[in-house]
């Protein structure tokens, strides 16, 4: 009997409630999981600096411990145990309960503040990890706030921080401590990142970052490093030690990790800073995913930033206290040694041993790092053979050669093995889709997108000669290890949404681009990477002149023009071209937008005094013409004028905002509403320290020589002024999932009421404009939603029951 | 509202116990159903069965857990929608579970029964760290994209893929060593 789809459908249905449930969205378990994956790497840190934490203690002012009552029970199958510890400062006492589930391995700590003495309030900040004794707690006694680390096993108390951050209260509010994490080595310095939001009525949070080093034994504060770190903002900021340190040397550094503030449309960059006690050193880091922390190895050698490479695999680097940089595999284990700066590597293949000579630019990025200077081949008997090496790198440390006819090979310079893909059933691996429109003129081969040690192998399918280049399409992935030979299963179900169109021109340079639908099926901008010619340097796109016309189905490689029409496999949907005259702030400008499905893909001026600033929905853009914004909407010819105006009333930089109008704003004749996502500043759909202001703002057309003059198409209005603005509260809406005409958002954000934060599709705000109206709808009404605005005006929503 | 409340309701017959469960689970049934059906029409079909099911059978069913109770029925409902229509519908759940069932090498066994499979199963999850059973969970119970699934836990896709590549092969060694793969 075999496990078939019913069977194991069935099955995977009576699983535990329990673990249906902790996967469920919303849940605590799994909330609980992603800080667990963030904290947990930090709170080992804490376990080797325990022993140091408590010399600390003892170095600096310390209250006596006050014995702790412990309690431990079993509760569904879990461990917990629970620490009561009271402390006292200053006279004030108070109990703090620490309490730590163990489940399959992971301890859960929380913290909560249990009773305190009149006129001392006391709020639980931060841990330094789930497995930390100590935490820090940020006090208030008799108004005055201050942070101090408490000791829920000992009692013991050490408020060196309070002394210290005295001599810099007015540079920050203690009270709005956003990511506090610290190190306390055998030398006493701490590190302690700050980050503050401006605060006020709104709640549009901007993040200053300032660390600070104290060296407790003196209560030095090294300020002069709040200072220059204060000038970056950012938010995911987390500070670790990168040297263990000892007695007789003492570690002293730390690094700084947190992501910039963005504009709306822009990945927000990540920063990376070395820290030593009062000295520092910045480094941008073009890594597209976050950075963490990963558990400290090799006895403090390894450093624990890591981040995951660029191209998507499962490799991460670290920086090593040293500041050299090391390849860590999923686990966090360190891979590989460190490439030297050249080698020369030997191969067997059959009876022919193959020479590379190499360098190796540890600068350069992965794939382009490593340049075969000399490639031999030799025969038992002496003869030269014919060496062929496409790609003169997979990465760091692998490079794919062919000698004569034969099938290409993978080479391991460091370890000189060989890898040969003679095994492969590619022919397997094509879709059937795929399959029959090519008609079966294909020719599977193998190429490869790569980092060192695990590869990413793609399977490239020839489709056809056109135009004297050959077109082919890479429609299979799967995942090689170079070291184990070990080849894991492929991945073809991305291929039709998100395949890569490979041109190879009849001069031999490989053209790759990307044609990739996102989640809801908008065909963005291909993106367009030229890769080596065979056998010569590699390409970059900055050599060569690339140009692709999606509307025309062509691209354009220098001079030469190819017709891509015939390699479409997929339907791209309706492409439209629209070209509209506009007379701007005295400047007459035909805007050409190129849109596809009705959502735009360009948008060109034959004006350079005419600026277009950015793409609205539909085919409005906005521009810039001498210091004025417009609105021009390209599909119809009708302009919207004074929009510094809003933004200057709303104090807001074009740069940050999304702006959306309904599709045929121009009805609403003399008044048009407008809606304004006024950013979130990192992109981030789950940080909610980071909510967007959205803003419903109705322009009126105020033309008082002709008042309820209908716009023209073409013709300037002389301005249209805000007329309302309503402030919509709490609305995660992430302009990245705005949609063309419904101008809805998808949106995360937090009820309030029950505490549950709803994520991604589980909630559609819809800001539906029609007419004269802008209505905020939505499908839930458990919902954070203040205010719903009608034809009849803005009317708050009453607090569900 | 808690669990108990609302299926005292059911027990009571009160319509009520729908409209609570609706607004308590409405949501959660309807990611279930989509995931798998990709239709708002047929995900909100699938929630209406759910409640109608769950009105069936509490009483005499009473279950501990509403929620995944609910989201069994849910999951069925959607997966009974998406085999009795066309291959184009089914193809996300298909290529999902075959994702699971092509990491067992040979699956020719002794099956026994599917209750005994799916113990198999929730030992196998529980011996996996929590955010690999989560993301095992997400993507074979919920049948999330992987996209969706790095979304969720903060993680790279690739992390994500890699993760399940490597927790599909260790099932394929815990149902060998359990007896079910020869």
């Amino acid at each position: 009997m075999r496990i078939d789809f019913d069977i194991m459908n069935s099955a995977m249905n009576d699983i535990s409630d329990r673990l249906i449930t902790e996967a469920a969205p919303g849940s605590g378990e799994l909330k609980n999981s992603i800080i667990r994956r963030i904290t947990t790497a930090a709170a080992s840190f804490v376990i080797i600096c325990l022993g140091a934490i408590f010399a600390i203690f003892a170095a600096g002012r310390t209250t006596p411990p006050i014995t702790p009552a412990a309690t431990a029970s079993a509760q569904d199958g879990l461990e917990v145990k629970s620490v009561r510890t009271d402390f006292e400062v200053d006279g004030n006492r108070f109990t703090l309960e620490y309490t730590e589930r163990a489940e399959a391995g992971n301890e859960i700590g929380s913290v909560k503040i249990i009773s305190a003495a009149p006129g001392c309030e006391a709020e639980f900040v931060d841990t330094a990890g789930v497995y930390a004794d100590v935490m820090m707690v940020e006090m208030k006694i008799d108004g005055v706030e201050f942070a101090i680390l408490c000791n829920i096993k000992t009692g013991e108390v050490n408020d060196f921080m309070r002394e210290a951050l005295k001599t810099n209260e007015s540079d920050f509010d203690i009270s709005e401590i956003g990511t506090v994490t610290w190190r306390i080595d055998g030398s006493g310095i701490v590190f302690a990142a700050l980050a503050t939001k401006t605060n006020g009525s709104t709640r549009v949070y901007s993040d200053l970052l300032q660390l600070w080093a104290f060296e407790t034994s003196k209560g030095k504060l090294y300020d002069s490093m709040a200072s220059a770190f204060s000038n970056y903002s950012g938010s995911n900021l987390t500070v670790f030690p990168l040297d263990k340190g000892t007695a007789g040397d003492p570690g002293r550094s730390a690094a700084v990790i947190w992501r910039e503030a963005t504009s709306n449309n822009d990945e927000p960059t990540n920063y990376l800073a070395y820290a030593e006690e009062a000295s520092y050193a910045f480094s941008t880091l073009v890594f597209e995913t976050k950075l963490f922390a990963a558990p400290p190895r090799g006895e403090g050698k390894y450093a624990t930033v890591i981040a995951e490479f660029p191209g998507g695999t499962a490799e991460y680097m670290a920086m090593l206290a040293t500041g050299e940089i090391m390849v860590l595999n999923e686990d966090y284990e360190d891979t590989e040694p460190l490439m030297p700066q050249s080698g020369e590597s030997e191969f067997k293949l059959g009876a022919v041993t193959v020479t590379v000579s190499w360098e190796y630019d540890e600068t350069k990025d992965a794939g382009e790092c490593v340049t075969v200077t000399e490639a031999h081949a030799r025969g038992e008997d002496g003869a030269e053979h014919e060496v062929r090496i496409p790609y003169k790198t997979l990465g760091a440390r692998n490079i794919m050669l062919a000698v004569d006819d034969e099938s290409y090979v993978v080479c391991d310079l460091l370890a000189n093995e060989v890898t040969r893909f003679d095994d492969f059933d590619t022919e397997k691996l094509v879709p059937d889709e795929i399959r029959q429109k090519i008609d079966g003129k294909y020719t599977p081969k193998l190429t490869f997108i790569s980092w060192s040690g695990v590869m990413y192998i793609g399977l490239e399918a020839e489709i056809g000669t056109f135009d004297g280049a050959q077109h082919g399409i890479l429609c299979g992935e799967w995942t090689f290890n170079s070291r184990t030979g070990e080849l894991d299963g492929g991945t073809l179900t991305n291929s039709i949404e998100s395949a890569e169109f490979m041109l190879t021109t009849p001069d031999g340079v490989h053209l790759i681009w990307e044609n990739k639908k996102d989640g809801i099926g908008v065909l963005q901008t291909p993106e367009i990477r030229a890769l080596q010619a065979a056998g010569e340097s590699y390409v970059t796109e900055d050599e060569h002149d690339i140009n692709y016309n999606l509307f025309d189905k062509t691209i354009t490689l220098d001079d030469v023009t190819y017709d891509l029409s015939h390699v479409a496999l997929w339907d791209l949907g309706e492409f439209e071209k629209d070209t509209a005259r506009f007379r701007l702030n005295g400047y007459d400008a035909t805007l050409t937008m190129y849109s596809q499905n009705g959502m735009a893909l360009s948008c060109d001026s034959d004006n350079d005094d005419v600026h277009v600033f950015g793409e609205l929905g539909g085919k409005n853009v906005l521009t810039y013409v001498n210091g004025e914004y417009f609105i021009c909407d390209v599909g119809s010819g009708y302009s919207v004028a004074g929009l510094r105006r809003v933004f200057d009333e709303l104090d807001l930089s074009p740069s940050s905002c999304t702006l959306a109008l309904p599709d045929k704003w121009y009805s609403a004749k003399t008044t048009a509403p407008l809606v304004i996502c006024a950013g979130n500043p990192t992109g981030n759909l789950t940080d909610d320290l980071n909510m967007p202001l959205m803003y419903v703002v109705m322009l009126r057309h105020e033309d008082a020589a002709a008042p309820g003059k209908e716009p023209v198409p073409g013709e300037e209005i002389e301005e249209y002024v805000p007329l309302h603005t309503y402030i919509i509260e709490e609305i995660h809406a992430d302009p990245r999932y705005s949609e063309y005409n419904g101008i809805s958002y998808t949106a995360e954000f937090r009820d309030n009421y029950s505490g549950t934060t709803y994520v991604g599709s589980d909630i559609v705000i819809t800001v539906s404009l029609a007419e004269h109206s802008a209505d905020i709808l939505s499908d839930n009404n458990v919902t954070t939603v203040k205010y719903i605005y009608t034809s009849a005006g803005l009317e708050e929503l009453d607090p569900p029951a | 509202m808690t669990d108990g409340q609302i299926i005292e309701l059911f027990r009571q017959r009160s319509e009520n116990a729908v409209d609570e469960t609706e607004k308590k689970y409405g949501r959660l049934f309807y990611s279930v159903a989509y995931n798998i059906v990709r239709s708002h029409e047929d995900a909100e079909e699938c929630v209406n069965d759910t409640l109608m099911r769950l009105w069936q059978s509490i009483p005499p069913a009473d279950p501990t857990d509403l929620g995944a109770y609910g989201c069994r029925i849910a999951r069925n409902a959607a997966l009974n929608r998406v085999k009795a229509a066309g291959a184009e519908k089914r193809a996300h759940a298909a290529e999902i579970t075959d994702e699971l069932l092509d990491s067992i090498p040979s699956n020719d066994s002794d099956l026994g029964d599917v209750a005994a499979l799916s113990a198999s199963i929730t030992r196998f999850l529980s011996s996996e760290r929590p955010e690999r059973r989560i993301m095992f969970v997400r993507r074979y119970f919920y049948m999330d994209k992987t996209r969706e699934i790095a979304k969720l836990l903060h993680v790279p896709e690739a992390t994500v893929r890699m993760s399940l590549h490597r927790m599909k092969k260790r099932f394929a060694a815990f149902l060998k060593k359990e007896g079910y793969i020869i």
